[in-house]
C-alpha cells in the first residue's frame, strides 16, 4: 500500500463531506437545489429498499406504499395533533413499519415471487385508501399547510436549508445501515440472501430476520416520507402512485443490489439524470429506460460495483489487471 | 457413556421410494460414529431427519433424551446440533470470515438495536466473535484466507470452510457429510487427524464417509446403511467381517 493509498483511504469520507456540504454554494437556482433535495430523499429510499432486497433477496414492488404512509402519518400527527416535527418524522417510520408487520407476518413464509406480488398490491390498496379515506387523508386533495422545522432559528422553508435535514438524515440512515450489516443481525440477513437452507442451519430463524429486514427498510423508507412531507409542505395522493416502486427498484438496481454506497447514489444518478435531460424532452424517457437495462445487462453489480473497485484501486487492494484470485482459484479446481 | 443423539424406526419415503426406512442407532457422547453405504443408500437423508430439514413419515429423533422430531431445524441448531453438507451450502458472496462469524449465531447474542447504534456490548461481542473464528480458522488452515470470498476457494477448502463453521459454536453433536470428498491424501490424513481433534475437544461426532481408510481409522462405531435400511452396527472390526456388508457394501465398491 502506497502513501496515496493511505491518504486516500483516510480521507475519502470527509472529502466527501466536505463537498457535500459545500453543494447548495454551487447550485446555480433554486429549480436545480429543489432536483437535489429531492434525490437525496429518494437514494434515502433506495438505500432502505436495499436492506430488504440487498440483505434478504426479497423483492418489494409496492415501496412507495410506505414511503407514503410514512408521510401521510407525520403530516396528520403535525397538522392535526401539532405534534413536534422530530417526533412525527420518527412515528412516521414507526407507523410504515406497523404496516410492514401487518404485509409481512402472513407473507414472509410465502416464496419470493407471492412476496413481490403481494407487495405491489399493497402498494395499490394504500393508494386507494390515500386517494378515498378522505376524512383523514384529504382524499385527492391532500394535506396542505404542512409546517416546516424551525431549528436553531434556521427557517428551513428555504430549499438550500432544507437540504442540510436532508444530509444529516441521509448520513444517519447511512451510518445505521453500516452498522447492521457489520453485526449478528446483519450477517443473518445477508446469509438468507446467499442460502437461505445454511442460514437455518446455523440457527438463523429465517422468517424472523426477514421480517427484521422488511420492518428496518420501511422505517426508513417512513421516515423519508415524513422528510418528503415537511419539504414539500404539501402532499397529494399523486406522489404515491406504484410507478414510484418501479422507479425506486430501478434506482437500487442500477445502484447494485447489496451495495450501500451503490444503491445511494443509484438513487441520486436515477433522480437527476431525467431532469438533466430536460431539454430532450419526452425522448429522455426512452434514454432512461435504456441506460436502466444496459447497466443491468452490462454491469450486474451496478454503479456500486464500479465504485468498489475503483475504491479497491485507489485504497491498493486492488491491482488493476490483476485477474481476480477467484478466477486463479477455479482454474486450479478444474486441474 | 451414555446416547447423545438417537433416532429410533426413523423413515421416510419419497413417493414408492423407502428413502431410510425403520433406522434405529445411538451416537455416544464424545464419540465419532461413522455412518457408510453404497450410493444412494439414504446416508445423507438421514441426515436431512436428524437436523429437520425433513419431517419423518415413521418413527423420531432423541438429543439428550428429549423427543425433537417436531423442533424446527434452527432450533436444532440452538441446542447444539450442527451439520455440513456434503454437496457445499456456504455463503458465497460472504468472506470467510463472516461465514464463519454466521455459524456463532446461536451462541451471540446481539440485537438489531444494539447493532445498528454499535453500543460498547455489540462491539465487545464481535471482537470476542472475530477472535473464536480466528481460532477457528488455523485449526483448519483457513486463517490466511480470513477476508476472501467463500466462492473463492478452491473445493477443499470450501469443504474445510463448511466444517469450521458448524464447529465454531462448540456444538455438542456436528454431523459432517462426506467431509474428505475430493481432497487428495495428504489432505486426507489431516482431515482424520482433525475429526479425532473435534472429538477430543468434548463435540460428539456423526460422519458419513465412503473413504473406508478414514471410517476404519478414526471411527468408535460404523452404521451401515443399505437401500434406506441398516444392515450392521458395531466397532470397526465387527462390521468389515459382518458377512451382509462385506456384500451389500465392502466387497464390490471401495472407492
Ligand atoms: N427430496 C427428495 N425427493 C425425492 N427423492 C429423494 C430426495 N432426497 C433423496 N432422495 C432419494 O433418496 C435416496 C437416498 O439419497 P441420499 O442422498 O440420502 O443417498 P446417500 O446415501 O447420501 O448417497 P451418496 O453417497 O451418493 O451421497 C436416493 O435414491 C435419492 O434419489
Ligand atoms: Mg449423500
Amino acid at each position: 500500500m502506497s502513501t496515496f493509498n493511505k491518504i486516500y483511504k483516510y480521507s475519502r469520507i470527509w472529502v466527501l463531506l466536505i463537498v457535500a456540504i459545500l453543494l447548495p454554494k454551487w447550485i446555480p437556482n433554486l429549480y436545480y437545489q429543489g432536483v437535489v433535495n429531492t434525490a437525496l430523499i429518494f437514494a434515502i429510499l433506495s438505500l432502505s429498499l436495499n436492506i430488504l432486497s440487498g440483505c434478504t433477496g426479497l423483492f418489494c414492488v409496492g415501496f412507495v406504499a410506505f414511503y407514503g404512509i410514512g408521510a401521510y402519518g407525520a403530516a396528520i400527527l403535525a397538522t392535526r395533533f401539532q405534534w413536534p416535527i422530530l417526533l412525527c418524522l420518527l412515528a412516521g417510520g414507526v407507523i410504515s413499519m406497523a404496516f410492514s408487520l401487518l404485509l409481512g407476518l402472513p407473507t414472509m413464509r410465502l416464496r419470493g415471487m407471492y412476496f413481490a406480488v403481494a407487495t405491489l398490491a399493497f402498494g395499490e390498496i394504500m393508494y386507494q385508501l390515500f386517494v378515498n379515506w378522505v376524512s383523514v387523508t384529504g382524499g385527492s386533495s391532500g394535506i396542505k399547510r404542512i409546517p416546516t422545522p424551525n431549528w436553531f432559528g434556521v427557517n428551513f422553508r428555504k430549499p438550500e436549508n432544507y437540504y442540510y435535514i436532508l444530509l444529516v438524515a441521509a448520513v444517519i440512515v447511512i451510518i445505521l445501515t453500516r452498522n447492521l450489516i457489520n453485526s449478528r443481525p446483519g450477517r443473518a440477513m445477508l446469509s438468507i440472501r446467499e442460502n437461505d437452507i445454511a442460514a437455518e442451519a446455523m440457527g438463523v430463524d429465517v422468517p424472523k430476520y426477514k421480517m427484521l429486514a422488511f420492518a428496518v427498510s420501511t422505517f426508513f423508507a417512513g421516515v423519508a416520507g415524513g422528510l418528503f412531507a415537511f419539504y414539500a409542505r404539501y402532499i397529494d395522493p399523486t406522489s404515491f402512485v406504484n410507478a414510484e416502486s418501479s422507479a425506486i427498484l430501478a434506482m437500487m438496481v442500477v445502484g447494485g443490489i447489496g451495495s450501500i454506497s451503490g444503491s445511494f447514489i443509484g438513487g441520486l444518478v436515477l433522480s437527476i439524470l431525467p431532469e438533466m435531460m430536460r431539454f430532450l424532452g419526452n425522448i429522455r424517457l426512452v434514454l432512461y429506460g435504456l441506460a436502466v437495462v444496459v447497466i443491468i445487462i452490462f454491469a450486474p453489480k451496478g454503479i456500486g460495483g464500479a465504485i468498489e473497485w475503483i475504491d479497491g484501486v485507489l485504497c491498493g487492494t486492488i491491482k488493476v489487471g490483476q485477474q481476480s484470485q477467484a478466477a486463479d482459484r477455479q482454474a486450479e479446481v478444474k486441474e | 457413556m451414555t446416547a447423545i443423539l438417537e433416532t429410533k424406526g426413523i423413515g421416510i419415503h419419497f413417493g414408492g421410494l423407502r428413502a431410510v426406512d425403520n433406522v434405529s442407532f445411538t451416537a455416544e457422547e464424545g464419540s465419532i460414529t461413522a455412518i457408510i453405504g453404497p450410493n444412494g443408500a439414504g446416508k445423507t437423508t438421514l441426515f436431512n431427519l436428524i437436523a429437520g430439514f425433513y419431517t419423518p413419515t415413521e418413527g423420531s429423533v432423541y438429543f439428550e433424551g428429549k423427543d425433537i422430531t417436531k423442533v424446527k431445524t434452527f432450533r436444532r441448531t440452538d441446542m447444539g446440533l450442527t451439520r455440513t453438507f456434503q454437496n457445499i451450502n456456504l455463503f458465497r458472496d460472504l468472506s470467510v470470515m463472516d461465514n464463519v462469524l454466521v455459524g456463532l449465531h446461536c451462541k451471540t447474542k446481539c440485537d438489531p438495536i444494539s447493532a445498528m447504534l454499535s453500543l460498547p456490548n455489540k462491539r465487545k461481542e464481535e471482537k470476542k466473535s472475530r477472535e473464536q473464528v480466528m481460532e477457528t480458522l488455523a485449526f483448519l488452515g483457513l486463517d490466511h484466507v480470513a477476508e476472501e470470498k467463500a466462492g473463492s476457494l478452491s473445493y477443499g477448502m470450501q469443504k474445510n470452510l463448511e466444517i469450521a463453521r458448524a464447529m465454531v459454536s462448540h456444538p455438542k453433536v456436528i454431523l459432517l457429510d462426506e467431509p474428505a470428498s475430493g481432497l487428495n491424501t495428504s489432505d486426507l490424513d489431516s482431515l482424520s487427524k482433525r475429526v479425532v481433534a473435534i472429538r477430543d475437544s468434548g463435540i460428539t461426532v456423526v460422519l458419513i464417509e465412503h473413504k473406508m481408510d478414514v471410517v476404519m481409522t478414526i471411527s468408535d462405531k460404523i452404521i451401515v446403511l443399505n437401500f434406506g435400511k441398516k444392515i450392521a452396527d458395531g466397532t470397526p472390526d465387527e462390521v468389515s467381517q459382518d458377512e451382509g456388508v462385506i456384500e451389500a457394501y465392502l466387497g464390490k465398491d471401495d472407492d
